[in-house]
């Protein structure tokens, strides 16, 4: 079997937000959409203060409550983990914005136009995007680069062509994506070295995306 | 960008009017039929109900991104209960509009069933929502079972003032235990959401827990009672407090489906070690203990 996870070594996110740029460079998201962002955490009172930058998104969950509550289906998961949008089925009820707990899913409605009175820039007006206009849309793990390294012989996680731009572009090497039912994988060895957790574990999503905090002793 | 939980802003007032038209017109169709059972006393009432569900219905298309598209909301029943409320609805509506022109058992009792599994798969549609905690909470699908039944009968208390005669005591009965069930449901709801929610939530339904359980349920049984006891006016009287039992459940709705709908917010459950310390404790931002 095949399952695609992310990790994100938090010793080594700086909060750059490369990732973020990456992704929406590579998917032309619209203003206000990012499937990939990084969360600023700032807690604890002085001297005690702590900092942590975490990699959010869509978390393509093991049992994800986007796919159950879909009612149309156009949200599926592969046999490989991914969770998918088909968003020609979609009937953008948003359903499943609000059974996500990871805030991943976004509808747009409007022309992409990053600044309001203006006219519209060469670059929004050549990547519209139309079939996500109205639909559910979040961050698909690069899907279209997944299969097509597959279909020629490269290996997600290993060959950037295959593997999704935000760990691609990541300058600290902090996401690690690949196979976790592969013990040659990058992310079975980060994983086994590491301690880790996933976000909202408690609401029995298993999520695909792990948090490294340390080094196993 | 904020971290703690913060107001979900997808379901806005259309979803609200689904919730509210379509819970008052499904709790109507059982309180009538429960009330003045399979006959003809119950035909306007069931038929103005099949008009409510279907504005509420109406909110939800004008709510879809692709209202073209609306027949793929009938393909996920195995799971979806958005798709169910979809099915019951379909079946719902005519039966109901039908038992208008020709009220009997034979329509009138189905209505009362499909509408007590509409208000049923409304409060579902929440429950499967895990990214809402005042949604998730099993203690949701009696409060908004048992506001559904109060609201239709505010309602009907409501159209009962154009009618001749005292209010029958069935109908005082029906009124009184549904109010008295949907205060027992409401406490539920607030007790289980004490460690479940965000703290904003906790407070924002605290605030009007007061005014909610004594204007929405003390005062209107109260009225209730005293109108029956009424040998003029009371129908009037009954009819204001039908009124407010219907805005009460509403503004419940309100708050429970829009104001006081906070996601889930972000967490980690520990934090790195940075600039040579050690791993230290999580944090989960807005929520009781953070």
């Amino acid at each position: 079997m095949t399952r695609y996870v992310m990790v994100a070594d938090l010793n080594r996110c700086v909060g750059c937000q490369t990732c973020t740029a990456a992704c929406k460079h590579t998917n032309a998201t619209a203003p206000g959409v990012q499937w990939r962002k990084v969360v600023d955490f700032e807690f604890g009172q002085y001297p005690d203060v702590r900092r942590a930058f975490v990699p959010v998104g869509c978390m393509h969950c093991g049992e994800p409550p986007c796919v159950e509550v879909c009612p149309s289906t156009a949200t599926r998961k592969r046999e490989d983990g991914l969770v998918t949008i088909d968003y020609n089925l979609c009937i953008g009820c948003t359903y499943c914005v609000v059974a996500c707990p990871y805030q991943a899913r976004y509808k747009v409605e409007a022309p992409n136009r990053a600044y309001r009175g203006e006219e519209r820039m060469h670059h929004e007006e050549s990547a519209e995007h139309w079939e996500r206009r109205g639909v559910a849309q979040k961050c698909t793990f690069c899907q279209d680069r997944i299969d097509f390294g597959k279909e020629n012989g490269l290996t997600p996680g290993v060959d950037p062509d295959a593997t999704p731009a935000c760990a691609n572009a990541c300058i600290a090497d902090a996401l690690v994506f690949g196979d976790l039912d592969d013990p040659d994988s990058r992310v079975w060895e980060v994983l086994n070295s590491h301690e880790s957790f996933r976000m909202h574990e408690e609401l029995g999503t298993e999520p695909g995306f792990y948090y490294l905090w340390g080094k196993k002793t | 960008m904020s971290i703690g939980p913060t107001q979900q802003r997808y379901w806005d007032w259309r979803a609200l009017g689904n919730f509210a038209l379509g819970g008052a017109g499904g709790g109507m169709i059982v309180a009538s039929v429960l009330v003045f059972g399979v006959d003809t006393e119950s035909a306007l009432p069931v038929g103005l109900a099949a008009v409510l569900i279907s504005l509420g219905l109406g909110c939800v298309f004008l709510k879809l991104g692709r209202p073209l598209r609306f027949l793929n909301v009938f393909r996920n029943p195995a799971t979806s209960w958005m798709s169910r409320e979809a099915y019951i609805a379909t079946l719902l509506v005519p039966v109901a509009a039908l038992s208008f022109f020709y009220p009997s058992n034979l329509l009138l009792a189905p209505a009362a069933l499909l509408a007590g599994a509409f208000l049923y798969a409304q409060a579902r549609i929440l429950t499967a929502c895990r990214g809402i905690p005042a949604w998730r909470v099993s203690q949701i699908v009696p409060l908004l079972v048992t506001t559904g039944l109060v609201e239709g009968a505010g309602m009907l208390l409501v159209l009962g003032s154009f009618a001749q005669g005292p209010i029958p005591h069935l109908f005082v009965g029906f009124v009184l235990l549904a109010l008295a069930a949907r205060a027992l449901a409401w406490k539920a709801y607030q007790r289980a959401l004490r460690q479940a929610a965000p703290t904003t939530t906790v407070r924002l339904l605290d605030a009007m827990s007061p005014a909610f359980l004594l204007g929405g349920h003390a005062a209107p049984a109260a009225a209730i009672a005293g109108a029956a006891a009424m040998t003029q006016g009371g129908p009037i009287l009954a009819a204001v407090a039908g009124g407010v039992m219907t805005a009460s459940g509403w503004l419940c709705k309100l708050q429970v489906v829009n104001r006081a709908a906070l996601d889930q917010g972000y967490a980690i459950a520990h934090s790195p070690a940075r600039g040579g310390d050690r791993a230290g404790p999580g944090t989960q931002p807005g929520w009781p203990g953070a």
